[in-house]
């Protein structure tokens, strides 16, 4: 995992996660042993991931097989993207609970539209409008989120949470709460379509994705102002970046890979389901939590996110090979993410013991944006 | 002339309006379907959710049932599973005083006062489906019996395994309905199949395909000598496609609960190998049968405590004509 981003990360060791976004190292040559010291502290998670990978595969030697790889990688598709979008808001400090109600809203909407509302077509013609009405209610859904917040200065929280029961609920009237499995064979049928027997176009969907949003954090000027947003939102605001233009875009963001992950989520299933949303979201969070995103803001990675959202999804897939009941997987859940937080938290408050931590505020605040 | 007014006056007061005058339509609608003759015995339908399948199955029993007894019949519900929304569906139905209403408690305890009301108003109230924790009061309180249902999938397993074999089950934690259809499946298969080895059980989201299909392919990977899957909660197309995708020579089948049009499109198909139906007509139509015994004065033959007995259907049966009537309506 050695993405652009996470290696700005690693080499700005001693830095607040911050400064590699603005593409400045300021702290010159670095030696060797604190290189590596960086690494590991930026790079933990990976290890976390590797180690239980081991550890199930020692359990059930089946673990590592084609047929695991596929369950683990299309069980990961709806988490890790939802993960992924989560962060863009999270590094804001921003947070957006509707990514659930989005998912199975645009995923119903458009097996409503395309069961019930042109019956007889192309399945092909039948199949796009059905994706663009997916892709359509996500955008909505995130403009609104986005209008409401940004414009109306309100609480994300709140605001996410109530678009998140409203579009739950519509979900469930238009579906009557069963799923809607006459859906066009076809999608299913792209969902099957696989490269070496490997890499579906599901999961190569999401790689896309997540390497996409990586970039646009790590290299861009919409990802340096989605951070200094979430650190210090007077300052980014007199730095002259305009906060509530950038808010409303972060929620579509947010909505538009929910929606996608409904889209992939019925290729994977050939049905639309109206349910299983609200799991999702709070892995999804949690992914990203224990990928080192802070909720306060200014702090995250995508990639890490990413891999916080694997985590989850090893830890759920590799309990029930090695047939564990399903009580003790929520209580490893748990554990892992408090143990993530709280390695989280000692990295960092051995970093903030160091001098040179606390300059980048001073530079970012006052340097880059004016 | 008329029609033309009510477009223009329509267009002019919008949405608000509009949904004022839905709810006064369906609120009005309490009332005996038939004008409510003096000498006809008045029924209403208060589901727990309306445009279910499982629902309005149960409700075709009803009304079934009422129309051969000469009672009118009617169905008020609300659109979501919620126990406010039942409530303020069920005072309206009750300020009608009906001779009798029969409803699916959406919750056991918060229930319980809006249905006193009813029967203080003198109205029979009959619980369908969901059950009140205090039922006193009632007329009766019918339920599908989940031990039997639990009982049955044991048992088909059981023998089309020829009492050899290893068995995943998977439920719903807080459902206690689910988990007692598990553990009664579970206490059947260690009674009467000692050589079959139950896994853990796993847990599923109610309707949440995604989540069974992956519980169910790690359930393969983990235990490729696994051979027959249950579940109680109704999810059906996860399973059954991670049974196809496993594709290792091995031949696995899967026993589900309920009857939606999706589910017996596949269980025709073979492709579910059985389903435990709950027969929901049937309890509409003891319900019904109850309120006209209690009202014609005949309370001896009502039972105030019920069990309407599920039934597994195997797909090689699910063609007959005499099994139709025991699946939901599409």
């Amino acid at each position: 995992m050695s993405d652009p981003e996470e290696r700005k990360r690693a080499s700005n060791t001693g830095l607040p996660t911050i400064a590699p976004a603005f593409g400045i190292d300021l702290r010159g040559p670095v030696a060797w042993g604190d290189r590596i010291r960086g690494w590991v502290r930026e790079g933990w998670i990976f290890g976390v991931l590797l180690a239980l990978i081991v550890l199930f595969s020692i359990l059930s030697p089946s673990f590592v097989s084609l047929a695991n790889w596929r369950n683990l990688s299309s069980t990961a598709i709806v988490v890790v993207m939802l993960a992924v979008a989560q962060t863009f808001l999270i590094v804001s400090g921003q947070i957006d609970l509707s990514q659930g109600g989005v998912l199975a809203l645009s995923g119903v909407a458009a097996g409503w539209v395309m069961v019930y509302g042109m019956p007889g077509q192309d399945p092909v013609f039948t199949t796009i409008v059905g994706f663009g009405v997916a892709l359509l209610v996500g955008v909505l859904i995130g403009l609104a989120n986005g209008l409401v917040v940004a414009k109306g200065n309100m609480n994300p929280f709140i605001v996410t949470l109530a678009t998140m029961g409203i579009a739950t609920g519509l979900a469930l009237v238009l579906t009557g709460g069963l799923p809607i499995s006459t859906i066009p064979p076809l999608i299913g049928d792209i969902g099957r379509i696989s490269f070496g027997n490997v890499l579906s176009i599901p999961v190569l969907v999401v790689i896309v994705a997540v390497v996409i949003s990586a970039l646009v954090m790590a290299k861009t000027r919409f990802g340096s102002n989605t951070y200094v947003i979430g650190d210090n939102r007077d300052a980014a605001e007199r730095a002259g970046i305009n906060v509530v233009r950038h808010s409303i875009t972060l929620f579509v963001i947010s909505s538009l890979f929910a929606a996608i992950a409904s889209v992939l989520l019925m290729m994977r299933l050939s049905i639309a389901q109206p349910a299983g949303s609200t799991q999702d979201l709070l892995n999804a969070i949690a992914g990203a939590v224990i990928g080192g995103a802070s909720l306060t803001g200014g702090r995250g990675s995508v990639v890490k996110s990413a891999a916080g959202g694997i985590i989850i999804t090893v830890l759920l897939i590799g309990l029930v090979i090695v047939n564990v009941a399903y009580f003790w997987q929520q209580v490893a859940v748990g554990l892992v993410l408090v143990l993530a937080v709280y390695i989280d938290q000692r990295s960092r408050a051995t970093r903030r013991g160091r001098p040179v931590s606390q300059k980048p505020l001073k530079f970012r605040a006052t340097t880059h944006h004016q | 002339m008329a029609n033309e007014m009510y477009r223009r006056r329509m267009s002019r007061t919008g949405a608000v309006v509009v949904g004022v005058m839905i709810a006064a339509a369906s609120l009005s609608g309490c009332a005996p379907a038939s004008g409510g003759a003096d000498d006809e015995f008045s029924i209403v339908f208060v589901p727990g959710l309306v445009e279910h399948t499982f629902y309005n199955t149960l409700a075709q029993g009803v009304e079934e049932k009422a129309a051969e007894l000469g009672m009118s019949y009617s169905m008020q519900g609300a659109p979501e599973w919620s126990a406010p929304a039942q409530t303020s569906v069920l005072d309206a139905v009750c300020s009608k005083a009906p001779d009798a209403v029969i409803i699916s408690p959406t919750d056991a305890v918060a229930m319980r006062a809006p249905i006193e009301r009813c029967m203080d108003g003198g109205t029979l109230v009959v619980t369908v489906d969901t059950h009140l924790d205090d039922t006193d009061g009632l007329l009766s309180a019918i339920t599908s019996d989940d031990v039997k249902g639990g009982e049955l999938a044991a048992q088909y397993i059981g023998e089309r395994l020829n009492g050899e074999g290893v068995v995943s089950m998977t439920t719903t934690p807080n459902v206690v309905t689910l988990q007692t259809r598990t553990a009664s499946a579970r206490a059947y298969f260690e009674k009467n199949y000692p050589g079959i080895t139950l896994l853990a059980d796993q847990s599923v989201t109610i309707t949440d395909e995604a989540n069974a299909a992956s519980v169910t392919a790690a359930t393969i990977v983990g235990n490729p000598e696994v051979d027959a899957f249950f579940d109680p909660s109704g999810v059906f197309s996860g399973v059954i496609q991670s049974i196809k995708a496993a594709d290792d020579g091995r031949e696995r089948f899967f026993v589900g609960y309920n009857s939606p049009p999706a589910a017996v499109t596949a269980l025709k198909a073979c492709e579910i190998a059985a389903l435990v139906t709950q027969t929901p007509a049937e309890e509409g139509k003891l319900a019904a049968q109850f309120v006209f015994d209690a009202l014609s004065g005949n309370p001896d033959a009502v039972k105030a405590n019920a069990l309407v007995e599920p039934q597994i259907i195997p797909c090689d049966k699910a063609n007959d004509p005499d099994v139709q009537g025991l699946f939901d309506l599409p």
